[in-house]
């Protein structure tokens, strides 16, 4: 541990290099950090590849709110959850990705049953309106056959 | 979302397999299938997630309403649904399955998809059933080697002669009707590691005796209201009052509410440290309030917390306290609609010697003119211990104005007291705030 960090405190590193200094309750909330810090193979800086700055921290800011509300009352807790994770597309498949990665339970189960949610009782086309954007949309809505897109791979 | 009109791809799509099956895990069977048609991406995902879940309502929940042959018709094309999925299904494991039947028409098909997913290894399984005619369970469902959790809703429990669930570590039974009286007792005698027993018993059980004897149980509820609307049924009740044993050496937490029971056996729960207790004397009492305090009380001498709530006729006299050497928080509180049994407080008080926490909750409803008598000497933990003290639903009636005045004269290392008194119009703040205090360092906080 360096002399000017405080005891019990991790530096998480970015994939794009930018550091996080977050105590070491919180940064045990992944699974995969947890490992290495019980091997005592983590030195006084983990590097977490394959996630930004700007997802780490969004993971940073889940994990800090979970480990503080302990105490807090669980429908509160489930508010943060159901705000944290109403996120684009973009940002959603980032999280899970690394929340999957890094092995933090809490979020990447948060963050399925968002998506779940989004599939829960809706029909195919709205289903694909979600995951599409609006892309999909217009397509869908000039005329063309739905057969067609029922057996066709959207990548 | 809309930041991503026009630039959007389908990003969800493209998460590996495990995570879109990890996805599909959280929803329904029916909602989960119905993926496939997406796109050839989604067509076979959900033939390898583990978690199960069917409800046949969701199939039409207009069920009622429909003609005979329009019933026979959606019947069957769940049955078809069912069917398909189990085949289908190539998960190594089933980790959840869960089956929820509210329509008749396909009961003598549930115990064959509860033994498929026996078969296939379940780990979790629930069985809830609504029909009128319950359902019997496959005698499969009794050796499973794999199941870990299973819960069953209004079932109808008819144990074979030989039970053995190696892994079953949480029992959960709600309204289930046993064959006979020892149903249960068989099935517990089979669960060797089992941790969790949560019972809600049925408002007609008429069993006599509830036995449970298990050495590896930590966590036990019983929950168990009678629905005296219903009395016609109850008139084949023997005379004898029902009788609830418990035999747990490792248990940890025991949650009782239960308005009918006659006798509380405990024996062996010197492991127990919590103990919330929901008890009163039922119409159909056979056995003395006082004696029924005892016998509910010596069972639990070890408790750190214990949270009791009796509506017994208050100020019984014939009945003993043990000793409750371990515990540090009290909570008593009326059950129902009675309120502080004064003198239960006061026996509380000199049987607890190391008590730090008490927390009384009134009765705002309670209109009873009660006297409060002090122990004769000031018992020890007042004098050593007690530090924090919560009264909840404080009402300002004398006898409560009488009680915490005693405490707080008596408390000598008390550090905060809390009254919630938000139930009170006209509030007596000044005359509680001067009140004599036997701590110097007595904190009042009220709450209004």
């Amino acid at each position: 541990m360096s002399s000017s960090l405080e005891k019990n405190m991790l530096i998480l590193r970015s994939s794009d290099g930018e550091e996080f200094i977050v105590p070491e309750v919180v940064a045990v909330m992944s699974k995969a950090i947890k490992n290495m810090v019980e091997d005592e193979c983590a030195s006084n800086t983990i590097p977490v590849p394959n996630v930004d700055a700007n997802i780490l921290a969004m993971v940073i800011e889940f994990c800090k709110k979970h480990d503080e509300s302990e105490a807090e009352a669980a429908s509160d807790l489930k508010t943060f959850d159901s705000e944290f994770v109403n996120r684009g597309q973009e940002a959603l498949y980032d999280l899970i990705t690394a929340a999957n990665f890094r092995d933090v339970k809490e979020l990447l189960d948060a963050l399925c049953q968002n998506v779940a949610e989004m599939i829960k009782g809706k029909s195919v086309h709205h289903i694909r309106i979600q995951f599409l954007g609006y892309q999909l949309f217009e397509i869908l809505t000039s005329n063309f056959i739905w057969n067609i897109w029922c057996d066709r791979d959207f990548d | 979302m809309d930041s991503d009109i026009g630039k959007s791809e389908d990003r969800i799509s493209k998460l590996p397999d495990a995570l879109l099956c990890h996805i599909l895990s959280f929803l329904s069977t029916k909602n989960a299938v119905g993926t496939s048609i997406l796109s050839t991406r989604w067509h076979n995902l959900w033939t390898s997630v583990p978690n199960l879940d069917f409800d046949d309502n969701e199939f039409f929940c207009e069920y009622a309403r429909l003609s005979e042959e329009r019933k026979i018709e959606v019947d069957s094309s769940f049955q078809y649904f069912m069917n398909r999925v189990l085949l289908l299904s190539d998960a190594p494991c089933f980790h959840k399955f869960h089956i929820k039947v509210r329509n008749p028409g396909h009961l003598d098909l549930v115990d064959t998809w509860i033994s498929a997913a026996i078969e296939r290894n379940v780990q979790e399984l629930e069985l809830r059933d609504d029909v009128e005619t319950n359902v019997k369970l496959p005698h499969t469902i009794f050796t499973s080697k794999t199941l870990v959790v299973l819960t069953l809703w209004e079932a109808f429990l008819d144990v074979p002669g030989s039970v053995w669930l190696p892994s079953l570590k949480s029992l959960n039974l709600h309204s289930v009707k046993y064959e006979n009286e020892d149903s249960l007792l068989k099935l517990l005698s089979g669960c060797p590691v089992l941790e969790n027993l949560y019972m809600v018993r049925w408002i007609l059980d008429t069993l006599q005796v509830l036995n449970i004897s298990v050495p590896t149980l930590k966590h036990l509820t019983v929950i168990w209201y009678r629905d005296y609307f219903q009395d016609e049924d109850l008139e084949d009740l023997d005379d004898q009052g029902c009788k609830l044993v418990v035999d747990a050496p490792q248990l940890e937490h025991i949650y009782l509410s239960d308005y009918c029971t006659d006798e509380f056996l405990f024996r062996n729960l010197q492991s127990l440290s919590k103990a919330s207790l929901f008890v009163g004397s039922s119409d159909l009492s056979f056995i003395d309030d006082g004696l029924r305090i005892y016998r509910l009380l010596s069972g639990i001498p070890n408790v750190k917390f214990l949270d009791a709530h009796f509506s017994f006729q208050t100020d019984v006299d014939d009945y003993m306290l043990p000793t409750f050497r371990n515990l540090t928080e009290l909570k008593l509180g009326g059950g129902g609609d009675d309120s502080w049994n004064l003198k239960l407080l006061s026996d509380f008080l000199q049987c607890s010697p190391n008590l730090e926490t008490l927390i009384l909750e009134g009765n705002v409803l309670d209109t009873s003119d009660k006297s409060w008598n002090p122990p004769q000497e000031v018992p020890s933990c007042l004098l050593l211990h007690l530090k924090k003290i919560r009264i909840q639903k404080f009402s300002g009636k004398n006898y409560e104005l009488r009680v915490i005045g005693y405490l707080l004269k008596n408390a000598k290392v008390l550090k905060k007291m809390t009254i919630d008194s938000q139930n009170l119009d006209d509030c007596c703040c000044g005359e509680l705030a001067e009140l004599p205090r036997g701590s110097k360092t007595c904190q009042l906080n009220l709450l209004l």
